[in-house]
């Protein structure tokens, strides 16, 4: 075990402080003031009974008289009858005193103005008011009643109503104290009935009862009724977090949603519910907001403005959402209006980021070791470029630069140095590290600031909101910046008692620049001793290696040259390639816009009493502007122009094939989509019976298209370009790269003129019933059926429905439950059927229109996919089994789900046989299964007056099993990696067994028969390692995901931290596998020093030599040496909330005023040794940054 | 009755809604072909389809017009250098799960063509135009895919001999676009794909058009051309002969390679383009010592194919000239594997100098009308009668002529396996790599190329061919 405390240093500079005290300025100059005057009531003057005494009302009336100034009315037979009183002696409210007087009769009194009260006979009181949670929403159905003694527990209250669709009751009585208010999940509230006429609630959620409603988007279920396995994930949760991504929020809040770092991509986070069901395709969670699947980013989502997240893992999401729902779905709900007066939430957090740690990503050997490992490397006779040039031969050298270290070794064979001058140069290089310059160059904090205004109210009948955020981020490296805008408007109001009509508009306008650094050379092209500016200031050219991934399609443009080479060409008239690190980062200008809008509307129509209609509607626009400009003196262009400049070259700028001047690539596009929903609910309740059901349609278009232009001689401020001779470029124009090579540059410059347009639409027909009995029993039953224009569905396919089915039992709700511990039980199980078809391949050829250059650039068709009829459904069957339950008085609440996901027939694109044409095809080629358990916890651990603790617990194993494989992943070589391979978990790690070195440095592995075999020359892989010598180390996914949130609340403090945990999976490490060392900068490893160095060393390493035979670095890093454990233990969030109290705040316009101080992933453990922060790390045994400390500091202020 | 006047409101958006029209748009730039149009543009191929097919590696590396140096075979001590294995006529050629291009490409557009034949079976025949256009399509696909098969059963078989080929084994025969089908095709014997190949081409012959489409397509003139060509390499000399001379009837002008419009010279006499898979031509040798002896110092070839590609090489102190292989753009062409009209006339001189009823007078003629334009008239002296002494030595002459001027189109390892079936040309090869010499004996078995191993795992009906 390592324990690793990572960096906490926050580069607090001026900077800092300064947009701190602007945030603040900010807030105070955005408030606007609204005073609310409180009218104070006077029944609080308080009377002296002297002693105790039994007297008659009137006695108490004269009483009250006597020692206030208010006066009774009253008529007089009423309290003649009326029995005496006891009084005690002290001082008493007159209100108390009134009510203990009253208490027994039938009278009331009502305090009216001129300070007079009025008692009169009251044969019926009336009560009305609204109950409403916390967030303001109001509550269907809630238990209202009147009781008469508070204390006597088993009294049957006399008269009871619920409330109705907008949280509203009305309840008339003749007699009572106290009002309450009961509702599932909710705390039980009873007020003192003290002569008001309107008593308005909110209820505040009971622990491990906060989901009483499942929300699919479609509909909303009383999750006593339930049957599928939903999650759901309240505002509250949300906003403490405070994350402008809305993702980060989810963490740790369910069992049945993980956030899983992606090791194909640096620095991101993925969604996974329930494990792995698609190989190659989309396994992202379909996102439905406000009842619509979200087209655009995530990020158009104001994450203050959401007021549920409704998670549903099983059949029955994904049977009423369509195939997209296969991963699972996450239905956002945001808020809507609150009736009262507008009331308006002003939030502004800002976060900063630890400065990230270049070092631990490089991880490469210090200056000294790489100036002794390279000068190993060198070889007998090196030799410089010049040399080359003029010496041996015209062709087999290419003019990429050596590093420092072979160019000085070469002068030195050369007679160009002498022994002492190249020791003096290499032992300056042994010093020189540019770590830091990069560091302090190249990259800074990431720093987020984030403001949000709400302001929502309403009437009646029409209630609004609407909000303004503004996020500004600034990135990991220089010039990485980004703003982004998102305005929000829904507008809720009621044409007549039966119509409602829903609208919401939102409005995102944004703009990013991406930074100008390019990664490579930071990453490893150039070597750690090349300084980048010299003690003068001045920036300084390095010998860098290869940039960018150039590929066939620039190949030869982006790398360094060296030096003589860069002489000749400046002599030959071209231009100056040196590649000057700093100054190339003015050079650079990649800019991107965007904006898009989203309107949604909604009708519903109440038909009958038990029939609602509503058609839904949703529109969305968005546009964007990509801009990247690389200058007329950026090495990009510079090394362009030089290299497809014929050698000839006069200097008569004429002759240039790519003019001097800068280049636009500049792309312009927009999407669109609508959505258009009919829908039928029935509710109806016959006796114990109740039925809901709904039947709709859907149809959507979706809409996108792109036009890219590249422009080379581009001249930004008189907006001109230069036109080039593209036919020439495009075709095998000569490689000048390779001085004296006779080679061509194969496929020519690459341009990135595009045009792209796509238009898809959808159609979908579905419906669900549900029906419960006496509130015990509940069965549901769901099925939908999908159509789209896109080519793969067959007609014979078109109508294959999706369905589930499901049932649930209360079994706290039966006669025959008597277990006192428990105060809630119920089990649920679901089964259900989806699956999914390819869209790119049917049962016909699909051809694409193309203009082949090969061909003369005629119009032409190729087949893009063949006819494959016997292409079948993918099919996935989920059964799950929930049990939730709440025991000790609701103090512990528990949700277990079990899930067997089955999928049949997967679709993958496998290899197919050549003889027939293709040599890769969709086929129906596997079968996997996923079986898990989510299991989730909330606990109130202490609950005494001020202070209370809460916790709670999520735990999720899942386990995956290839049970059928594909043909293609059986080739011994072939098979390494990750692989899904027949008998064991989809995605696992084949490697090599590792047996270290052997007396010649070279690697060695232990074959199944459990010889040792050495990677020596001539090692053939594909004759000497078979399948059956792999071993499989594990799966790259965690198999079990753990979290623990703990909160406090101490009046207005809150603590709370979220510790999460991921483990059962490997991870490769980067060690150093007897890599190639050579003429050319690389990134080398800090395990080199320990590579094997002579004969005797292999007792102390298993590192094999540097250079090793070909094969070695391969099979090394891809065997067991390298596998460490991706266990980890983090403590995620650390999260201390202050609200003022109430008292500091009654004087003032504010209702709320809320301090948020945030810091995430403060320290970890990992299981591994190599010290590898297990979120940051590559599939492929690379390091990414560590994910970093960041510290947040918020206000939120209400009023 | 309020609310069901409502109902009926939604019920007619539902039935609204699923309108099937609103489903029926095409993808843009997409096609499910099923017209005739269709089928016609699919023939002019896509980026790497049709016009493009078989390997320039395993043709050059296994033949001799070219030799590779080290550096050209890259890092040798990697066993699965593929041009390293080619280069030695290694065991382990093609293993493992490796597409191998020769194999794949002509499969790939024999599927295509496969597709065109089928497809034409269902479009509807409106009229007399329509009916000649599906004749003209079907005849095209078929002269098309008649060369895939001829570059595979020359490649992965034993050359055609009339003694063995109805028992020697020649390359699966797919006529049906099944690409999911897994049905084992066994390996077709050589004389079944020629008579297979003969069949279609002469049969399609008539429906040709005059002149081609484009440079992709096929003309007469085209079918008569590769006739000529199946024919000749099935030691059919009468037909070959006939074939030619209806080629060249129809297109028989020879490029002036003198010319300094080089490139529009070469397009010229080609009746058809097919090119390699790689982009920039073959790169890993130079022209073997042997073949550069073949060419006379003044020849033009030399010049006009390698020269402008050859580099000087100090080696031990003096100045060496290396000649490269070809780059398609340095020449400012696309060099083509399929028939020229050049070929025609060394078919026609090789056939007239086999056939007992042949002239060396006509030999001659058609060879001088090829080398009058690989000469500058300068420099030419035209051949006579009194160069050949026999009608032998015009053979052999013409054979060597076939070479100088078929260089580029690797056809070459196919010559030599046809004619080590003939005692007097047969011959052994060798390469050299780093001093260790490789050589392959007219009657070994490793110029006939396996096939690749990744095929086995998907038809277990193959037979391998054998490898010494």
């Amino acid at each position: 075990m390592k324990f690793k405390l990572t960096s906490s240093f926050i580069d607090v500079n001026k900077r800092i402080i300064i947009v701190i005290m602007r945030t603040f300025l900010f807030l105070f100059c955005t408030v606007v003031f609204s005073i609310n005057p409180d009218n104070g009531f006077s029944q609080n003057a308080k009377i002296k009974i002297e002693s105790n005494k039994t007297i008659s009302i009137e006695e108490v009336f004269n009483l009250i008289k006597n020692q206030t100034n208010y006066k009774f009315v009253y008529r007089y037979d009423l309290i003649k009858e009326a029995k005496p009183v006891f009084v005690r002696k002290g001082i008493i409210k007159v209100k108390t005193l009134l009510n203990g007087v009253f208490k027994n009769l039938d009278y009331a009194y009502e305090f009216t103005e001129n300070e007079t009260i009025v008692v009169k006979l009251e044969q019926k009181h009336s009560l009305k008011g609204k109950v409403t949670a916390k967030d303001g929403e109001p509550l269907i159905g809630v238990s209202v009643y009147v009781i008469d003694d508070v204390a006597d527990k088993d009294q049957v209250p006399t008269v009871g109503v619920t409330t109705d669709f907008d949280g509203n009751y009305s309840i008339r009585y003749a007699k009572g104290s106290h009002i309450v208010f009961n509702y599932l999940g909710f705390k039980k509230e009873v007020v003192e009935i003290n002569n008001q006429k309107i008593i308005n609630i909110t209820l505040s959620e009971e622990l491990n009862k906060l989901d009483e409603v499942v929300i699919t988007g479609y509909q909303k279920i009383d999750i006593r009724k339930s049957t599928g396995s939903v999650n759901v994930i309240t505002a509250k949760d949300i906003e403490r977090k405070g994350y402008s991504n809305l993702l980060k929020s989810l963490e740790g809040q369910v069992p049945g949603l993980t956030l899983i770092a992606d090791p194909t991509r640096e620095g991101e986070f993925k969604l996974d519910v329930r494990g792995v069901t698609s190989l190659n395709g989309n396994t992202n969670p379909l996102i439905i907001v406000d009842g619509f699947p979200l087209e655009g980013s995530l990020s158009t989502i104001n994450p203050y403005e959401i007021k549920s997240i409704n998670i549903l893992k099983d059949a029955a999401a994904a049977s009423i959402y369509g195939a997209r729902a296969a991963n699972g779905v996450i239905v956002v709900v945001t808020n809507r209006g609150k009736k009262g007066k507008t009331s308006i939430n002003v939030r502004n957090i800002i976060t900063v980021s630890s400065k990230p740690d270049l070092s631990y990503r490089l991880n490469r050997v210090n200056s000294s070791d790489l100036v002794d490992l390279q000068k190993s490397a060198v070889g007998s006779n090196p030799h410089t470029y010049e040399w080359r040039y003029n010496n041996t031969s015209f062709y087999g050298f290419y003019a990429n630069p050596s590093t420092r270290v072979y160019e000085t070794m070469a002068r030195l064979n050369e007679g160009k140095l002498s022994q002492s001058e190249a020791d003096t140069i290499l032992e300056s290089l042994k010093k020189t590290d540019n770590t830091n310059q990069f560091q302090k160059y190249f990259m800074q904090s990431k720093i987020e600031r984030q403001y949000n205004v709400t302001a929502s109210g309403g009437s009646d009948r029409n209630t609004f909101r609407t909000s303004l955020n503004f996020t500004n981020n600034q990135g990991t490296w220089i010039g990485d910046k980004s703003d982004r805008v998102i305005l929000d408007f829904v507008n809720r109001f009621k044409v007549s008692d039966n119509i409602e009509v829903d609208l919401a508009v939102n409005y995102v306008k944004g703009e990013s620049n991406s930074s100008p650094v390019n990664e490579a050379v930071v990453f490893g092209a150039v070597n750690s001793y090349e300084n980048l500016i010299d003690t003068y200031g001045n920036y300084l050219p390095v010998n860098v290696g290869r940039l960018g991934s150039g590929g066939s399609y620039n190949q030869g443009i982006f790398g360094g040259k060296d030096a003589f080479e860069i002489q000749r060409l400046k002599n030959a008239g071209l231009l100056d390639e040196s590649y000057i690190p700093l100054k190339e980062l003015n050079e650079y200008s990649d800019k991107r816009k965007y904006h898009s809008s989203r309107v949604q509307a909604r009708v519903n129509a109440k038909l009958a009493s038990n029939f609602t209609g509503s058609l839904n509607f949703q529109y969305e626009s968005s546009s964007y502007n990509n801009r990247y400009i690389s200058s007329d003196e950026s090495f990009e262009m510079v090394s362009l122009i030089n290299n497809t400049t014929p050698l000839s070259y006069t200097g008569d700028q004429n002759e240039l094939n790519i003019p001097m001047g800068a280049r636009l690539i500049e792309t312009r596009g927009n999407r669109n989509s609508y959505t258009l929903r009919g829908q039928l609910d029935f509710n109806d309740t016959f006796g114990d019976h109740e039925i809901s059901s709904l039947i709709g349609s859907e149809i959507r278009q979706t809409f996108s298209s792109s036009t890219t232009v590249d422009k080379f001689g581009y001249n930004e401020s008189a907006l001109l370009f230069k036109t080039v001779d593209r036919k020439y470029l495009e075709g095998t124009i000569s490689d000048v790269y390779y001085p004296s090579y006779w080679g061509t540059i194969g496929g020519g410059i690459g341009f990135y003129d595009d045009f792209y347009e796509v238009t898809n639409r959808y159609f979908a027909l579905y419906g669900n019933v549900s029906y419960s009995f006496k509130n015990k029993y509940s069965l549901y039953g769901s099925i939908r059926v999908d159509q789209s224009n896109l080519f793969g569905t067959d007609p014979k396919y078109r109508y294959k429905p999706f369905w589930s089915v499901g049932a649930k039992w209360n079994v706290s709700e039966e006669d025959f439950f008597n277990v006192d511990i428990i105060n809630r039980l119920s089990v649920r199980t679901s089964y259900g059927f989806n699956g999914n078809i390819s869209n790119n391949y049917g049962p016909f050829n699909i051809a694409r229109t193309v203009n082949p250059y090969r061909a003369g650039r005629v119009e032409s068709l190729s087949i893009d996919s063949p006819a494959i009829p016997d292409l079948r459904w993918e099919k996935t069957g989920i059964t799950n089994i929930g049990i939730d339950m709440s025991l000790l008085d609701n103090k512990i609440g528990v949700n277990i789900d079990f899930y067997h996901k089955k999928t049949e027939d997967l679709l993958a694109n496998g290899k197919s046989d050549p003889t027939q044409g293709f040599s890769n095809l969709m086929f129906n080629d596997a079968n996997i299964t996923n079986k898990g358990i989510e299991i989730g916890v909330n606990t109130v651990n202490i609950e005494t007056g001020n202070f209370r603790w809460g916790t709670r617990v999520t735990f999720r194993h899942n386990k995956n099993l290839v049970t059928k494989a594909f043909n293609d992943e059986n080739y011994g070589y072939y098979s390494i990696g990750v692989k899904s391979i027949e008998g064991a978990a989809a995605r696992s790690f084949y490697v090599v067994d590792y047996a270290g070195v052997n007396d010649k440095g070279e690697a060695t592995f232990y074959s199944s028969e459990g010889d040792v075999v050495a990677i020596s020359d001539g090692f053939n892989p594909l004759t000497k390692l078979n399948v059956e010598d792999l071993v499989n180390a594990g799966v790259t996914e965690p198999v079990y995901t753990a979290s623990i949130t703990n909160n406090f609340t101490y009046k207005g403090f809150g603590l709370s931290f979220l510790f999460v945990g991921s483990g059962g999976h490997v991870l490769l490490n980067d060690s150093f596998n007897g890599d190639y060392i050579g003429r050319l900068p690389s990134n080398v490893n800090s395990d080199a020093k320990y590579a094997w160095k002579e004969p005797g060393d292999e007792k102390f390493t298993d590192i094999p030599r540097i250079n090793a035979p070909t094969y070695t670095t391969y099979l090394t890093k891809y065997s067991t040496k390298n596998i460490v454990s991706g266990d980890y233990l983090k403590l995620r969030e650390l999260i201390i909330t202050y609200d003022l109290p109430n008292s500091l705040l009654e004087k003032t316009f504010f209702k709320r005023v809320n301090f948020n101080a945030k810091a995430t992933n403060l320290f970890y453990i990992a299981k591994n040794k190599a010290g590898i922060d297990p979120e940051a790390h590559g599939l492929y045994a690379n390091r990414f940054f560590p994910v970093n400390s960041t510290y947040s500091l918020g206000i939120t202020l209400n009023f | 009755m309020k609310y069901i006047y409502k109902i009926f409101i939604l019920v007619a958006i539902f039935v609204f809604s699923s309108c099937d029209d609103f489903l029926d748009i095409e993808p843009k730039g997409f096609v499910v072909p099923s017209e005739v149009r269709d089928f016609d543009l699919m023939l002019n191929g896509g980026n790497y389809s049709i016009h493009t097919t078989t390997d320039e590696d395993v043709l050059f590396m296994t033949a001799d017009d070219f030799q590779s140096t080290t550096e050209q075979l890259g890092d040798l001590g990697n066993p699965q250098n593929k041009k390293l294995k080619l280069y030695t006529w290694a065991e382990n050629l093609f293993l493992g799960p490796q597409q191998e291009p020769s194999w794949n490409n002509s499969y790939s557009n024999i599927f295509t063509y496969n597709t065109i034949i089928e497809g034409l079976e269902g479009v509807t025949r409106e009229n007399e135009e329509t009916v000649k256009d599906i004749k003209r399509i079907l005849a095209e696909a078929k002269v098309g895919r008649a060369y895939e098969y001829w570059l595979l059963v020359n490649t992965f078989a034993k050359h055609f001999n009339k003694t063995t080929a109805n028992v020697d084994f020649g390359v699966p025969l797919i006529t049906k676009p099944r690409a999911s089908a897994l049905d084992n095709p066994p390996r077709a014997t050589v004389e079944e794909i020629y008579a297979f190949i003969i069949k279609d081409v002469e049969e399609s012959i008539a429906h040709l058009p005059e002149s081609a489409i484009n440079k992709v397509r096929p003309s007469k003139a085209t079918g008569y051309a590769f006739l000529a060509r199946y024919y000749l390499s099935s030691a059919a000399y009468e037909k070959a002969l006939k074939n030619a001379t209806l080629a060249i009837n129809l297109q028989g002008e020879i490029g002036d390679y003198t010319s300094s419009s080089y490139s529009e010279e070469y397009d010229k006499e080609q009746y058809i383009t097919r090119l390699y898979d790689y982009s920039r031509g073959f790169e890993a040798g130079f022209l073997s010592d042997e073949l550069v002896s073949l060419y006379d110092e003044k020849d033009v070839r030399l010049n006009s194919i390698v020269r402008a590609d050859y580099k000087w090489k100090k080696i031990n102190g003096t100045w060496v000239k290396i000649y490269s292989g070809f780059y398609k753009n340095s020449l400012g062409i696309n060099v083509n594997h399929a028939v020229s009209v050049p070929e025609m006339y060394v078919i026609r001189a090789e056939c007239n100098a086999r056939l007992a009823n042949g002239a060396v007078a006509d030999v001659i003629t058609d060879l001088n009308r090829i080398r009058i334009k690989r000469f500058s008239t300068t420099n030419y002296t035209p051949l006579t009668a009194l160069d050949f002494s026999d009608k032998s030595k015009a053979l052999k002459f013409t054979l060597e002529e076939r070479r100088r001027e078929l260089v580029l189109t690797g056809v070459r390892l196919f010559d030599l396996k046809r004619l080590n079936l003939e005692p007097a040309f047969a011959k052994s090869i060798t390469h050299t790599v780093e001093g260790v010499h490789y050589t392959v004996n007219p009657s070994a078995n490793n110029l006939v190329l396996p096939i690749p191993a990744l095929v086995f795992n998907f038809n277990s009906n193959i037979t391998q061919n054998p490898r010494d």
